[in-house]
């Protein structure tokens, strides 16, 4: 998995990723998270236009970071996720417990 | 090696000189002994540099012997007015440098007594490192056992395999196979009052850590089974997030979970689901899923589920199966999928054993030769 941080000195960075998020990758996701989270900011944007496959390792970590947020008075929003994490958000329910947000909505 | 002459008496001198090569001799025998002795059977440094120490000191005279850095000895009373004194620095593996030092208090040491203390200190720098690698060797296997222990301990949660529910007009069928010697997947089923009640869940993460949750949440599965099998199942998951969401919370885990009762008199089947998939019910060779209606538990609290309710007919399928099956990936990389679990199931006959058993079959077909990369678990119930 890539994960490029963008906009990580604003009040909401956005963490980008690419391929597999599963348990491999958590760690790396974690580490990004908290030290943003550290700086100063209380709300995250997650892009997961291009993951091509997440399990629950990776949902874990996402409703993890996404309580951290929400406990500083933050949002975690996840963008525009990839059709297979869509269907996953879809199939477990979590699209109920997240924000989910289009990358053409956030833009504007 | 020392050698005086008296002038005026040769034969003086040659005592000296065989007096010389004799002391020479003898501790070159007393170096080799040192080295070819079997070392005592222990971890502990003191005693490994002590056994060294005890040889190593009369043949070279030492009065005062010290370890400093990664490993700490003292041997000998402190010397103030030594004449000879030598160290060295030896790295120990992971650990750090240790400065040997010796000292007498009788001569200097020559370069013949250098090369035995270099020799020496090399034997003492050596004990410590096969001390520290056994000792990380033997505490890489407490834990290995105390992983297993944990393991058989989680793994006790679970079902006995070989006690199956009999409940009348129902055939029963569950197979759990973690990813590693334990994990996160669990189910539970139980009879209570002619109904059976059942579920099947997973725990986010793998391993211990996620093995633990499971272990509460199955014995919470079952208080609840217990309490409420007069309600229905989502009052049993109610009960279970009541429990456990804390805790899986400040774990950042979740478990999905599906909770399910079958009662063999009205033939109804009520089914809620906390965030699971795959759930299929099959009928007439087609497959709908039982979609989750609430996130899994530990997510949010407090989400109610709604139950889905089935009026059975003669050789209708229920099929429950944890994501470590559907994302078995073959040598391709292909994912099993849901689509083909659908079809599978669609095509499957006979009993609950034998459409677990074909499935299961299926699934060892398409992952030939693959890794088992996540925990598996499956269940069928079927209706006759």
């Amino acid at each position: 998995m890539r994960l490029v941080t963008e906009a990580p000195t604003t009040e909401q960075p956005a963490l980008v990723l690419d391929g597999r998020f599963d348990a491999f990758e958590t760690e790396k996701f974690r580490a990004a998270c908290d030290e943003l989270l550290a700086h100063g900011a209380n709300s995250l944007s997650v892009d997961l236009s291009d993951v091509i496959f997440i399990d629950s390792s990776g949902l874990a970590e996402l409703v993890r970071a996404m309580k951290h947020c929400r406990q500083s008075g933050g949002e975690l929003v996840i963008v525009s996720p990839s059709d297979p994490v869509r269907v996953i958000f879809e199939l477990t329910r979590l699209d109920a417990a997240f924000t989910i947000q289009d990358a053409s909505v956030q833009a504007s | 090696m020392a050698v005086s002459t008296e002038v005026g008496r040769p034969g003086a001198a040659v005592d000296s000189l065989t007096s010389a090569l004799i002391d020479a001799n003898d501790r070159l025998l007393g170096l080799l002994a040192l080295i070819t002795d079997e070392a005592p059977g222990s971890l502990d440094n003191d005693v490994l540099i002590t056994a060294i120490v005890d040889r190593a000191a009369p043949i070279l005279k030492l009065d005062r012997v010290t370890v400093n850095g990664a490993a700490d000895y003292e041997w000998g009373s402190d010397v103030d007015d030594a004449k000879g004194s030598w160290t060295s620095t030896h790295a120990i593996p992971e650990q750090g440098d240790v400065d040997i030092t010796f000292k007498r208090r009788g001569s200097r040491f020559n370069t013949g007594d250098t090369k035995l203390l270099s020799a020496v200190a090399k034997l003492m720098s050596n004990a410590i490192t096969t001390a520290r690698m056994h000792r990380a060797a033997m505490d890489q296997a407490m834990m290995a056992k105390e992983h297993a222990t944990a393991a058989r301990i989680t793994a006790a949660a679970l079902p006995d395999p070989e006690r199956i529910p009999q409940i009348d007009g129902l055939s029963c069928f569950a197979n759990l196979v973690p990813a590693r010697t334990t994990g996160g997947d669990l189910y539970a089923w139980r009879e209570i009052d002619g109904k059976l009640w059942f579920a099947l869940g997973d725990v986010s993460g793998k391993g211990l850590p996620a093995a633990v949750q499971m272990s509460t949440i199955t014995s919470a599965l079952d208080a609840g089974f217990r309490q409420h099998h007069t309600d229905g199942p989502e009052e049993v998951i109610a009960a279970v997030g009541r429990w456990v969401h804390h805790r899986l919370s400040e774990s950042g885990m979740f478990v999905t979970l599906a909770v399910g009762s079958f009662d063999p008199h009205t033939r109804t089947l009520c089914i809620a689901n906390s965030g699971h998939s795959p759930i299929v019910y099959r009928r007439n060779a087609k497959c709908r899923r039982i979609d989750a209606t609430a996130p899994p538990v530990g997510v949010i609290e407090g989400i109610p589920t709604i139950e889905t309710v089935i009026q059975v007919e003669q050789d209708d399928l229920l099929v429950l199966a944890t994501d470590g099956f559907t994302e078995q990936d073959n040598l391709a990389g292909e994912m099993y999928g849901e689509d083909r679990f659908d079809d599978t199931i669609a095509h499957a006959v006979g009993s609950a054993p034998e459409v677990g058993t074909f499935l299961l079959n299926e699934l060892a077909a398409h992952g030939i030769d693959c890794e088992q990369s996540d925990d598996r678990t499956l269940m069928v119930l079927h209706f006759s």
